[in-house]
């Protein structure tokens, strides 16, 4: 106890010297970036644990693409369990001359069978629990519906062929899915009124729910009915897989936003090591003179254990309150992924950022601290005696060793854990080589120029290890912020300018075979210019070469999503536009036999599919065969009807099918959608500019959250600064009282200061600005699948960015320096040694 | 032990240094032998890089002898290991140094205390603000050493040693960073704190006059060791 006592005085008076302020801030920027993603990402996952009933209006949900048969719901009845039928689809809304895409949710009297429906009957006004289900003939809206066809409760829609009243506003749907998973408003209805509107028809994209609530024995009673009817196509939810779109998007959150944040505590550690070895070099006569009075070396290593652990927990006590605070940013720009109210976090972050900020600690500065247990006591009298160069090896080797078992922890997953870990110290190194050439050829120049705008490149390249370090640092972070700012901007703005001016820009689906004759006159009596017809067929694969294949029997996640769902299907007696062959063959319309098909590049990879494979898919209650002739690489960004399978004509001809149009529509001519949605009730128009809007909107404020964590990593990056500046101080504050003692003016020694830190900048805005444009080009090239170009604005302001950050900062680390009189300074520094 | 004026506090038997050169073996002291008993004042001179340090230190118990035995208070400390010399240390010597050795972090009551927390000794605060009031300093009891002027600092660091009421104080050029005045200013305080609590003085000079005012001197030059 008195051990311990002792050390928080010790302690309290290393907080008073300011020796520990930059120690202290490091952790707790590293403590307050991981737990803000913590925070976030734990809030999610309650609202999944918890709120699962609620997220998906039940306690089980079985999804499939036809209506389930009364086996089930007799099943559903004598496990105890209440049911709820269910049919989903999008389909267009008509009133006062407008028309809107909605996402169609109906259901019986039961709905929901877990949490409420909240509605209102005006806009802005407090919310209710919708006491009585819909009649029939009366609809519940969502708010942006009114709001686009300027209607009010009690103003009439169309919705197929049947007129609705508008009942009331929703304004919370059990089930519902979050903001970032709907690109239209979603409308309640009977499911009583469905028929009515005839918008079901043969092929259509409607998607059946059965949806059951009770006790946890008729739960499980049901499910293994379920899974021994064993039907295929049918998806079975219950609270421990809610909402796989959810998971998926919360796990790429996770990821991206973990990186972030690893960021942050790499550079926090490498902050925290430079402090460390100044506080090492700073301590070794302050633990020869302990020796002397009578300290043993374990009395010193338990003080100086205890200081750091002490100093560790509260550090991370602070960056835990810090990064709750600041996860309130990251739940307003992403907490619409859950769809519903995030609960409370959980201990389990606090308890993560505790570890973590006394596991940076601990990894980066215990070791060359610990080792000042070896100062002989002798150094009292000889100073050259016990003078501790810690190896970089010892200095970073146990602090990385640290960051790898905690993103170890964080990531729940080894390989994940090493990748990050492997991938930002690859990416950083590769920084360092970068800002060491940059250095290296500035270095060329220190002797040319006899300025004191120049002395600071002098210095610069005097220390390069400091200099490298502090380069990396801020490059680090200003690379982040400049690409996320890209991709927010320029990248999507650039790539949406590269779709053809008369590209599609709507797409008309759910035409019945009987409609395609009349549309087609329909737009050759409006003038527009007639567009191309798409058969189309819904289908989902169930073998493959005789073989049943399920989605568990694949790891990619795009495989499982390929076999969990009808897929669209169409053929065709050429090859398409913008589509081109990289195997095998097209058919010979002349072959008679019909049993073909043509798979998308992707499709073929995903399913482990090549020429000659046999797969069979279900269509209704049918199905069929066809042979993989021939696999197409599909240009998507052309925005032309594309689709993952075409079979030979023929094979599909006996098949429920449903045709759809890309079209392109002036806007001038935005009156004829009323027309043609007026006149074709059952048909939906997807307007592609909204579905761009809305995937834009997406990625701005993902960008914006990772941007938000990436903050820290520029706080990290001024920590790694201050503690180059710091560990330097000496020095510099020698140089400067010698040069003032020698004749240097004042403003000679801010110039010096100043133009060091301004290359120091610059250098770490080139270094950022480089990597940001080939990350750019990569993005560009492979991903947007666009011609590379350079935007020289990045350099710009990656180099204004660095070169003012900077400098700022490290005149307001160096005031001491310039502000204390020579002689002060002189007795000062022979003091320390 | 009953200590009495006749009893060595301090006994050197055969005390050898050599350490390894580039050109050979170099004998820093050779077959040093002597005895200090309580309360005398002994100055060890010599020349500069005679070997004074090196001595002080191994009677310290800082620095261990080629060969050799240092008995302190009938204690053989090189029986000792490095933690067992430490407690000694804190026990029986005090320090003070040419270049004072303040802590710069911590005020000067605080360095004064350092010993007093580390022995866990009770009444720290009242012990250091009784000695710091001795050596005339409890008004600047508050400030760092940065802020002392070198005398100051050295009065500061003659607290921090007579904190702990030693045995013995080990003094190594205590005046070589001061002026004259201030010099002898620290030498009557070191030579009344050494009467007032009985405590055998010995000091490191290559000052003539002050090891004037000791009881005793031995001269060291090349190793070798006499009493003058």
């Amino acid at each position: 106890m008195k051990v311990v006592k002792l050390a928080l005085n010790q302690l309290f008076r290393e907080w008073r010297s300011g020796e520990l302020h930059i120690l202290f801030l490091s952790i707790v920027i590293a403590v307050a970036a991981i737990s803000s993603v913590s925070f976030f990402t734990d809030r999610i996952n309650q609202a999944l644990l918890l709120q699962a009933n609620e997220l998906l209006g039940a306690d089980v949900v079985l999804k499939g693409d036809r209506e389930f048969s009364d086996a089930y719901y007799q099943a559903a009845e004598e496990s105890g369990l209440q049911t709820v039928r269910q049919v989903t689809f999008p389909t267009m809304v008509l009133a006062n001359e407008q028309n809107q895409m909605v996402w169609l949710n109906a259901v019986d009297e039961n709905f929901p069978l877990r949490g409420e429906v909240g509605i209102t009957s005006e806009l802005f006004k407090p919310e209710r629990r919708a006491e009585n289900f819909l009649a029939p003939g009366k609809i519940w809206v969502e708010p942006a519906i009114l709001t686009t066809l300027e209607l009010a409760v009690g103003d009439k829609l169309q919705l197929g062929m049947q007129e609705f009243v508008i009942d009331a506003i929703i304004t919370t749907e059990p089930g519902r899915a979050g903001g970032f998973f709907n690109i239209a408003p979603r409308v309640i209805m009977n499911i009583k009124d469905v028929a009515s509107t005839k918008l079901i028809q043969p092929g259509s994209r409607a998607r059946y729910g059965l949806l059951a609530a009770g006790d946890e024995a008729g739960i499980s009673a049901f499910r293994d009915f379920v899974k021994e009817k064993d039907e295929e196509g049918i998806l079975v939810q219950g609270v421990q897989d809610a909402r796989p779109d959810i998971r998926a998007a919360l796990t790429r959150a996770e990821q991206f936003l973990g990186l972030a944040a690893l960021t942050s505590l790499i550079l926090s550690g490498v902050a925290v090591a430079l402090s460390a070895r100044r506080f090492t070099q700073r301590h070794l006569d302050h633990c020869a003179i302990m020796r002397c009075v009578g300290a043993t070396q374990s009395l010193i290593s338990q003080l100086y254990l205890y200081q750091i652990l002490m100093l560790g927990f509260i550090a991370s006590v602070v960056g835990v309150i810090a990064g709750f605070f600041a996860h309130g940013v990251l739940v307003e720009l992403l907490g619409a992924i859950a769809g519903v109210e995030l609960p409370g976090a959980g201990l389990k972050p606090v308890f993560f950022g505790l570890v973590t900020g006394i596991a940076i600690l601990a990894g980066f500065a215990l070791p060359p601290v610990m080792a000042l247990k070896t100062v002989p006591a002798l150094r009292v009298l000889k100073r050259d005696l016990g003078d501790l160069r810690a190896s970089n090896v010892m200095a970073y080797g146990y602090g990385i060793g640290a960051l790898v078992l905690i993103m170890i922890w964080q990531a729940g997953d080894l390989k994940i854990g090493l990748y990050m870990v492997a991938g930002a110290l690859a990416a950083i190194l590769l920084l360092a080589l970068c800002g060491l050439a940059l250095l290296s050829l500035l270095a060329l120049f220190k002797n040319k120029f006899k300025n004191a705008w120049f002395y600071g490149l002098r210095n610069l390249v005097r220390r390069p290890e400091t200099s490298v370090v502090q380069i990396v640092a801020f490059g680090v972070g200003i690379m982040a912020l400049l690409i996320l700012t890209l991709i927010r901007g320029d990248l999507l703005s650039q790539w949406q300018q590269s779709i053809p001016e008369d590209a599609p820009n709507r797409f008309v689906i759910n035409i019945s075979p009987d409609q395609v004759k009349n549309i087609q006159t329909f737009f050759r009596d409006n003038d527009i210019e007639l567009p191309e017809f798409y058969p189309m067929v819904r289908g989902r694969i169930v073998e493959i070469n005789d073989e049943k294949v399920s989605p568990d029997a694949f790891d990619v996640q795009q495989a499982k999503q390929l076999l969990s769902r009808e897929l669209n299907l169409s053929w065709a007696d050429q090859v398409a536009e913008k589509n081109q062959l990289v195997d095998g063959e097209w058919w010979d319309q002349s072959d008679p036999d019909l049993e073909y098909i043509s798979i998308e590049e992707s499709v073929a990879k995903h399913l482990e599919l090549s020429l000659g494979d046999v797969v069979r898919f279900k269509v209704a209650d049918q199905h069929f065969r066809g042979k993989v002739a021939s696999i197409r690489k599909v240009d998507w960004g052309s925005f032309r009807a594309n689709f993952y399978v075409l079979a030979k004509p023929g094979l599909l001809t006996d098949f429920p099918a449903t045709y759809m149009s890309p079209f392109f529509l002036a806007e001038s001519n935005y009156g004829f959608l009323n027309k043609l949605v007026n006149e074709f009730p059952n048909i939906t128009v997807i307007d592609v500019a909204t579905v761009l809007s809305h995937a834009r909107t997406i990625i701005q404020q993902v960008s914006l959250a990772i941007e938000y964590v990436f903050l820290f990593t520029l706080m990290a990056g001024a920590m790694v600064l201050f503690a180059g500046i710091q560990s330097t101080h000496d020095e510099r504050m020698l140089e400067n009282a010698i040069m003032r003692t020698l004749g240097g003016r004042k403003k000679q020694m801010l110039q010096t200061l100043l133009s060091e830190f301004l290359f120091l900048g610059i250098l770490a805005g080139m270094i950022g600005a480089i990597f940001a444009t080939i990350t750019a080009a990569v993005i560009s090239h492979y991903v947007l699948q666009m011609p590379i170009s350079f935007n020289f604005s990045l350099w710009f302001y990656g180099i204004l960015v660095g070169g003012a950050g900077v400098s700022l900062m490290g005149m307001l680390g160096s005031k001491k320096v310039l502000s204390q009189p020579p002689l002060v300074t002189l007795k000062k520094v022979s003091l320390s040694n | 032990m009953t200590e009495t004026k006749s009893n060595p506090l301090l006994v050197v038997n055969k005390l050898n240094k050599k350490v390894i050169s580039p050109g050979g073996e170099l004998a820093l002291l050779s077959d040093i032998n002597f005895s200090i008993l309580s309360s005398e004042s002994v100055a060890i001179i010599g020349p500069s890089g005679a070997g004074k340090s090196t001595l002080l230190g191994i009677l310290a118990g800082l620095d261990i002898p080629s060969n050799g035995e240092v008995y302190l208070d009938g204690e053989n400390i090189f029986d000792l290991d490095e933690d067992g010399r430490a407690k000694l240390r804190g026990r029986l010597i005090g320090f003070v140094f040419q270049s004072f050795q303040l802590l710069p972090s911590l005020t000067a009551l605080e360095n004064v205390m350092l010993p007093l927390e580390l022995l866990e000794l009770p009444h720290q605060r009242e012990t250091a603000e009784q000695v710091m009031e001795r050596v005339g300093l409890l008004d600047r009891a508050g400030h760092y050493p940065r802020q002392l002027s070198g005398g100051e600092q050295q009065r500061v660091a003659i607290a921090r040693a007579f904190a702990v009421k030693p045995k013995i104080l080990l003094a190594d050029e205590p005046t070589g960073n001061l002026d004259k005045k201030t010099g002898e200013k620290i030498v009557d305080l070191l030579f009344s704190l050494n009467k007032e609590e009985n405590t055998t003085l010995v000091l490191v000079t290559h000052d003539t006059q002050l090891a004037d005012r000791c009881q005793r001197q031995f001269h060291i030059d090349g190793g070798r060791f006499q009493e003058l």
